[in-house]
């Protein structure tokens, strides 16, 4: 029996690719047109890149993100792996319960936990900084990091860490020199899965951000809300480059560590 | 036996350093502030915006008015077109991929992840970009000779709710993919052997079987589509507004907290609800 | 093997909240020796193995190892090392520094250490692997980095568990081999748990049986086999025929035994009593048919219905059913040539010497 060849699912895929796609295609390639408004090409440039760069608001808000995104991944990555490295270790009565409860700040939506940070800084007399964001970010990005390295870890032979043991590595040495190491890939995956996360929340960021604090999603937010412009064009494609780098990036180790 | 109790204190302390940071945060930083927010939603507002630290349930006497009701009652509708739409867009698209050869399928899946990869706000922007006044939507149109005037796009509940199912398409499609995925093959050839036409075995074993992810997939679209506020801020341009943008300006231009905290408390009541409801569901199907 | 006890293990006990995994064991193990703990899975065998290498805390009793106590010591602080089931070998590592790992935490100077790993590494025959990681070897590769690792440490006692568990059975004859060379060459204790008997008579200097925590006997492979103290032992070593009797007669040297109304003389001195129920083994080896059951000497006869052969390539395998309906296994020489029907009778019989009196029950439970 000879299949007949149905172009119906071709076109179909092809017709949601290319709605997915245009718009941000539309956005990269005008991010070079010389024409501040409009459809019509005018010839490349990259003015609106350096005008971008020369826009100080722009820059202060990139370095702010690094700084937020960068102690967020940090912090995520050092609490989290701890916190796999005890669940993988021990067992204690409602271990499953407190399990499914560090799993609950990944689940509530993010403006609810923008708005109730918000409002717990204020009673608590915290003022708003980059250190308040960052809190916020920890808050939902350690849940990300700690099931990552968990779900590394479950896959690690208990009785690696006996030889260990056994071998004249004391507990904690054990997990210095065997356990670590071998969660290493696990740890830099989930860091950059943070990193993206925090780089890319507003709905959080933009309760609890302090008056200069504004990350860069937060400035691309209010300059949105203005209507199109080139250096914004600009601003998003440089974005949208690094960030699918840097997925690129997680998928390739997660692939390489299942191997 | 003396050893054996210092044996477990040690043990005691090495789990308490590793596990206590993560829990004692998550406390802190997520259920104090949690608790807080409701608690808040029981508390008065003086005249400067002020908090009245007492009981009263004036907050949800009001999110009962007419005013409140119809925009939660139009964000539900708005996120239920929304999630229809994610749905009949990524279910075929994730069964086409699922049964797609190995490559294909790879190439259909990164496809999907990759714009996912990009900042939702970007996303949005790019729409603004094609759908403005002068955007290449309107220019296209105008020089088909289709419309006399640009049409209005940008700003309307319809861009509202396309920039909604354009962000959240990829969340459904993973879920599904997954789901239908693990279908094996073989049940396939069962139902075709057994004589069930396409469309039958469509209806009669794929579909029933792909329901627990279809749930995820809603679950997972729906939720965050009631609080997504620069959505609505974006491309509603203010004329749009959801609950979430309701939420938002309680909590800044308006500065009535209490009231925020309780529309907050209500719209989560309903996630968890939402939630719950799938998980019933779930339980129930698990083949 | 000498007599200087490297182990003692006084009144061992382990349980895990309901079961007890270990029950009460008394052992000594002596330098030099290769001691194997044999039984079935949750027998014990390996709760034993985890207390004496640290992994497990005893619930009762002392392990004294090289004269001292070790109760209080951390694995890492025992003069034992382990070479576990699954070979545990780190995967970060090559196979070079999984060697050198133990030596490494002793700080040994780097001279010192290097020579070390490269004679264990010899010793295993891995010269050409030395750079490579654990998961670029194959099964009994691996076996043999974590042999080397262990015995580089030169502990005072090797701990095995299970090690060939996972090779396939050709490698698995080869290792052991190997392995009692190995622990020949270096005089180490080893204490070996498996639950496969042949391997543990192919290696064992001595032979722990375990069951249900319990030891049902210690001693050498022969005596295990020939003279199993247990009726335990005996159904669990090799095949048995296990036939029930009475005690009738405790002469000097002898006891004779009624079964299926008949008397049977079973040489040897037992602690039975007149009157008291227990087991005769035969090996099915030891059986012979016989023609006329009233005249084979001194020989103990019985006749049984014959049920089925079974052909297993250089003996047959006769199966009968005897008077009390117990199955009787006998083992010839595919040679011989003797062939029955089924339902035939057939006489059987076998030499008082050949034959052990055990107890009625299989162990305490």
């Amino acid at each position: 029996m000879r299949k007949r060849f149905n172009p119906g699912p071709a076109l179909f895929i092809a017709a949601a690719l290319a709605i997915l796609y245009i718009p941000i295609a539309v956005m990269v390639i005008f991010s070079f047109n010389r024409q501040e408004a409009g459809v019509s090409w005018t010839g490349f440039t990259l003015k609106w890149y350096l005008e971008l760069l020369a826009h100080p608001d722009a820059v202060r808000a990139f370095t702010n993100s690094m700084v937020v995104s960068g102690v967020t991944t940090g912090v995520s990555i050092l609490m989290g792996a701890f916190a796999a490295i005890g669940f993988h270790r021990y067992d204690f009565k409602g271990k499953a319960l407190l399990d499914s409860f560090l799993y609950v700040p990944t689940i509530v939506p993010a403006m609810l936990l923008g708005v109730s940070l918000f409002s717990f800084y204020d009673i608590c007399k915290i003022p708003l900084s980059k250190g308040t964001i960052i809190i916020a970010h920890i808050t939902f990005c350690v849940p990300i990091t700690f099931n990552t390295i968990l779900s590394s870890l479950s896959g690690f032979d208990a009785s690696i860490e006996e030889a260990a043991r056994d071998l004249g590595c004391s507990e904690l040495g054990t997990i210095w020199r065997v356990v670590l190491p071998n969660i290493v890939p696990a740890m830099v995956s989930s860091g950059l899965l943070a990193f993206t996360f925090s780089f890319e929340d507003v709905m959080t960021s933009f309760f609890v951000a302090g008056p200069g604090d504004q990350t860069l999603s937060m400035y691309i937010f209010g300059q949105i809300k203005t209507g199109v412009k080139p250096t914004l064009n600009a601003l998003s494609t440089l974005v949208i480059l690094s960030m699918v780098t840097l997925g690129i990036v997680t998928q390739a180790l997660q692939k390489r560590e299942k191997k | 036996m003396k050893n054996q109790s210092s044996f477990k204190k040690r043990r005691l302390s090495v789990m308490g350093m590793t596990i206590g940071p993560m829990t004692a945060w998550t406390v802190l930083f997520f259920v104090f502030p949690l608790a807080y927010i409701v608690s808040l939603s029981f508390c008065g507002r003086d005249a400067y915006g002020g908090i009245v630290y007492a009981f009263t349930l004036k907050n949800y006497q009001t999110l009962a008015k007419p005013v409140y009701m119809q925009v939660l009652g139009k964000t539900l509708r708005m996120s239920l077109i929304v999630t229809c739409f994610v749905t009949l867009i990524a279910y075929p698209y994730a069964a086409i991929a699922a049964r797609a050869g190995k490559r294909v399928q790879n190439a259909l899946i990164a496809g999907i992840m990759v714009p996912f990869w990009t900042n939702a706000l970007l996303r949005i922007y790019a729409i603004m970009n094609i759908t403005s006044a002068n955007g290449l939507i309107n220019t296209f149109l105008l020089g088909l000779g289709l419309v006399k005037e640009p049409l209005q796009i940008l700003y309307t509940d319809f861009a509202v709710m396309f920039g909604m199912v354009y962000t959240m398409t990829p969340l459904m499609v993973m879920p599904l993919y997954a789901n239908l995925q693990k279908i094996d093959g073989s049940l396939l050839e069962a139902g075709r052997d057994l004589g069930a036409s396409p469309a039958a075995l469509f209806l009669k074993v794929i579909f029933p079987l792909s329901i627990p992810g279809i749930v995820s997939g809603v679950i997972l679209v729906y939720i965050p589509s009631m609080f997504s506020f620069y959505i609505a801020d974006a491309l509603g341009g203010g004329k749009s507004i959801i609950i979430g943008n309701v939420i938002s300006n309680q909590f800044s231009t308006s500065k009535n907290w209490p009231f925020g905290a309780a529309l907050a408390v209500l719209v989560m009541g309903l996630s968890t609800l939402l939630i719950l409801a799938k998980n019933l569901l779930t339980k129930k199907l698990d083949y | 093997m000498d007599n200087e006890k490297m182990i003692e293990l006084v009144g061992l006990t382990k349980t895990f909240s309901q079961t007890t995994a270990v029950n009460n064991m008394n052992l000594d193990v002596y330098r030099g020796e290769f001691l194997t703990f044999l039984g079935p899975s949750g027998c014990g065998k390996t709760t034993t193995l985890r207390m004496i290498a640290g992994f497990e805390e005893p619930t009762a009793g002392q392990i004294i190892l090289g004269g001292k106590n070790c109760e209080a010591l951390p694995p890492e602080k025992r003069d034992v090392n382990t070479v576990f089931q699954n070979y545990a070998l780190f995967p970060h590592l090559s196979i070079r520094d999984n060697i050198a790992f133990g030596l490494k935490l002793k700080k040994l100077p780097k001279p010192t250490i290097r020579d070390k790993v490269e004679q264990a590494i010899c010793l295993v025959k891995l010269e050409e692997h030395v750079a490579k990681k654990p998961s670029q070897l194959s099964g009994g590769q691996k076996q043999r980095v974590a042999i080397a690792r262990a015995i580089v440490n030169e502990p005072k006692v090797l701990l095995l568990d299970e090690p060939l568990g996972a090779l396939d059975l050709k490698l698995r004859k080869e290792m052991q081999l190997e392995l009692k060379h190995l622990q020949k060459t270096l005089g180490i204790t080893f204490i070996y748990v498996t639950h496969d008997q042949e391997e543990a008579l192919t290696m064992s200097d001595r032979i722990v049986v375990m069951n249900r925590g319990n030891i049902e006997q210690v001693g050498v492979s022969e005596e295990i086999y020939e003279s199993p103290r247990t009726r335990f032992v005996a159904d669990f070593i090799g095949e048995t025929n296990l036939i029930a009797g009475v005690v009738t007669i405790k002469g000097a040297g002898f006891t004779q035994v009624e079964s299926c109304r008949k008397r049977y003389s079973i040489e040897g001195d037992y602690p039975y009593r007149t009157g008291e129920a227990l087991t005769i083994c035969v090996r099915p080896e030891n059986i012979h048919f016989t023609r006329n059951i009233a005249d084979v000497g001194n020989y103990n006869c019985m006749e049984g219905i014959y049920e089925e052969s079974v052909y297993v390539g250089n003996m047959v395998k006769h199966i009968l059913r005897n008077p009390a309906g117990e199955t009787i296994t006998i083992n010839r020489l595919t040679r011989k040539g003797e062939h029955f029907e089924p339902g035939q009778a057939v006489g059987f019989c076998w030499s008082p010497k050949r034959a052990v009196l055990v107890d009625a029950q299989a162990g305490p439970t």
